[in-house]
């Protein structure tokens, strides 16, 4: 008897406390959350961040972002709080937030997947995420402060190979990718850049006989380990030291498709040109 | 006779073996400095692997009396992968095989700690307490990738096995060591191929016969863990070799381990190189996770095995 009346008592006070907590949030809310740092970066460069109401851990660029509540991982995102901040669109990157996004339809949020492939895509994203985000007018001045610094690239006369490296086992990028046309567009002779996949693990072997002339390294490894690598020594690029790893480069500003690539395009050009100079 | 037909099987063998090395070598080998310096070394890796693989899996089999046990269920394994997947999250990529090292031979002292019995240990204890090792690392690993999905390739390639390591010349000359050291294990346990043919008739009769069950068990266990240690701090987690080798091995040969020693070692090297050899070659660019090709080539051969002894 009594631990029923205690059952009916402790119900009461859920009741009561549910009732709480849907009562708060009743105001329409009217902005944004992206899930991706790449679109993060887009929309502050727009103008936008105002409008930007929740995160993920990873989107930190402008350092203003710090300032706005993270709703999780990039990949392990609080659909609770998501829900709770009620927004109007969320932007999410393409591959890795497929479960995300089919959780989120029935909720009548719009959900907009950004996934930049290509220099081309970029332009096309940066338009599409402007005009979701109602300024629509910016996006030309974005695209067109892009495209002449890629313009402004001065392509060396005899043009680098260049191998890529993206994980030490030899993770590597061909022309199909974005980072792969960033090298094209910056001088460089990529020496995978036919392959027909954005990325796969090269062989040893077909480095070492492609004979690249700039290694750019971003697998955390460090030089010394590059230049000690057997059988590497008959590589022009290591014999002459062209080897550029994380710690000379944002690493941001090549893995992201963002304004701030062509910080990483400079970057890339100014190697390609000290090669032109030996 | 049958004297005649084992040293057929050797030679058999041996001409295979050849074969297969002078392929995995000189097929189209872009220049001797390239054979010399990369195909060499990845050749000595995976004939190592694959010969550490299949006796370790042959000992386990008989140690154990189990027909599904394999080098990789002690937890040695499992430990240096999360060991060595530990050092790339941390940026010391080059750590790697050194990180995988201490953690298996961690996790070989904690599969020995569980295991431990007042008289000496007990093999389904010990299978128990590896299983329960291996379990505990794999939630690590699958925490890692839920934190940390931008490092799946490696992980990955932890993970699946892949005999693409890059060696800087230092890491080369340890390697060497690390290979010699193997043999000389190796040769060790060949001598205990005896004790152990007696035990696995059964503790009493080992007993009687004068073993020292507990003691050959204990070296069997920890010299096994160092070989798999080694393999895999450099090789990551190849499967399948270390199971079905030494049931083909057996079937074509029996059950004395003193008399199939060296056969599993030559087939499980040479099967490994053929398999590696496959995946290196069959992709237009890039090569395939050798653990794939020894799956799909070793269950064929295991079928058509199984289907002639019937």
């Amino acid at each position: 008897m009594k631990s029923s009346r205690l059952l009916v008592l402790l119900s009461l006070i859920a009741v009561l406390f549910t009732m709480g907590c849907t009562n708060k949030n009743k105001q329409e809310s009217q902005g944004i959350i992206v899930t991706s740092p790449e679109v993060a970066e887009i929309i502050a460069e727009l103008g936008g961040i105002d409008l930007i109401v929740g995160r993920t851990k990873y989107c930190d660029y402008p350092q203003a972002m710090e300032a706005i509540e993270s709703i999780g991982d990039f990949s392990s995102i609080n659909i609770e709080s998501v829900i709770a901040l009620k927004p109007q669109i969320i932007f999410t990157a393409a591959f890795e937030q497929q479960e995300f996004y089919d959780k989120l339809q029935p909720f009548g949020i719009e959900v907009i997947k950004i996934h930049s492939s290509s220099l081309d895509s970029y332009y096309e994203n940066v338009e599409l995420i402007a005009d979701k985000i109602g300024f629509p007018e910016n996006a030309q001045a974005l695209i067109n402060d892009f495209k002449q610094v890629v313009d402004s690239l001065e392509i060396p006369l005899h043009k680098p190979k260049v191998y890529f490296e993206i994980s030490s086992n030899l993770g590597t990028v061909t022309n199909k990718s974005f980072i792969g046309e960033m090298i094209v567009k910056s001088g460089g002779i990529n020496i995978f850049g036919d392959v027909k996949q954005d990325f796969f693990i090269a062989k040893n072997e077909d480095v070492v006989q492609a004979n690249p002339d700039v290694i750019i390294a971003l697998s955390y490894v460090s030089k010394q380990e590059i230049l000690q690598r057997k059988g590497w020594q008959k590589i022009s690029a290591v014999q002459k030291n062209n080897i550029y790893t994380v710690a000379d480069i944002n690493i941001d500003t090549v893995m992201r498709t963002i304004p701030r690539s062509t910080q990483a395009m400079q970057k890339f050009n100014q190697w390609f040109l000290e090669h032109d100079k030996e | 006779m049958i004297k005649n037909n084992r040293l057929n099987t050797y030679i058999g063998l041996g001409v295979l073996f050849v074969t297969v090395s002078i392929l995995y070598l000189y097929y189209n080998v872009p220049s001797m400095e390239i054979l010399q310096a990369i195909r060499v070394p990845r050749y000595i890796l995976t004939l190592i692997t694959g010969i550490v693989l299949a006796s370790v899996g042959n000992i386990y089999q008989m140690l154990l009396n189990n027909p599904l046990a394999e080098p990789y269920i002690l937890g040695t394994s499992s430990g240096s992968a999360l060991f060595s997947i530990t050092a790339y999250i941390m940026g010391f990529t080059y750590l790697m095989p050194l990180f995988g090292f201490v953690g298996a031979v961690l996790a070989m002292s904690l599969v020995w700690f569980i295991a431990k019995t007042g008289s000496g240990i007990n093999t389904v204890k010990l299978i128990l307490s590896g299983i329960i090792v291996s379990m505990i690392c794999s939630a690590v690993i699958s925490l890692y990738i839920y934190l940390f999905p931008n490092q799946i390739t490696i992980i990955m390639g932890t993970l699946m096995g892949s005999l693409n390591h890059v060696f800087t010349n230092l890491e080369w000359q340890i390697f060497l060591g690390l290979v010699a050291l193997s043999i000389l294990l190796l040769t060790y346990l060949y001598f205990l191929s005896n004790s152990l043919n007696i035990i696995s008739t059964g503790d009493i009769t080992a007993h009687s016969l004068g073993v020292d069950t507990a003691k050959v068990r204990k070296q069997i266990f920890i010299i096994t863990s160092l070989l798999i240690a080694i393999v895999t701090s450099y090789a990551g987690i190849i499967g399948f070799v270390g199971l079905i080798i030494p049931h083909i091995v057996r079937m074509i040969c029996g059950d004395n381990l003193r008399n199939n020693y060296f056969i599993t070692m030559l087939i499980g090297g040479t099967f490994l190189l053929l398999c590696d050899f496959v995946a290196y070659h069959i992709s237009p660019f890039g090569e395939l996770p050798v653990g794939i090709i020894t799956t799909l080539i070793g269950s064929v051969f295991f079928i058509s095995i199984l289907r002639k002894r019937n």
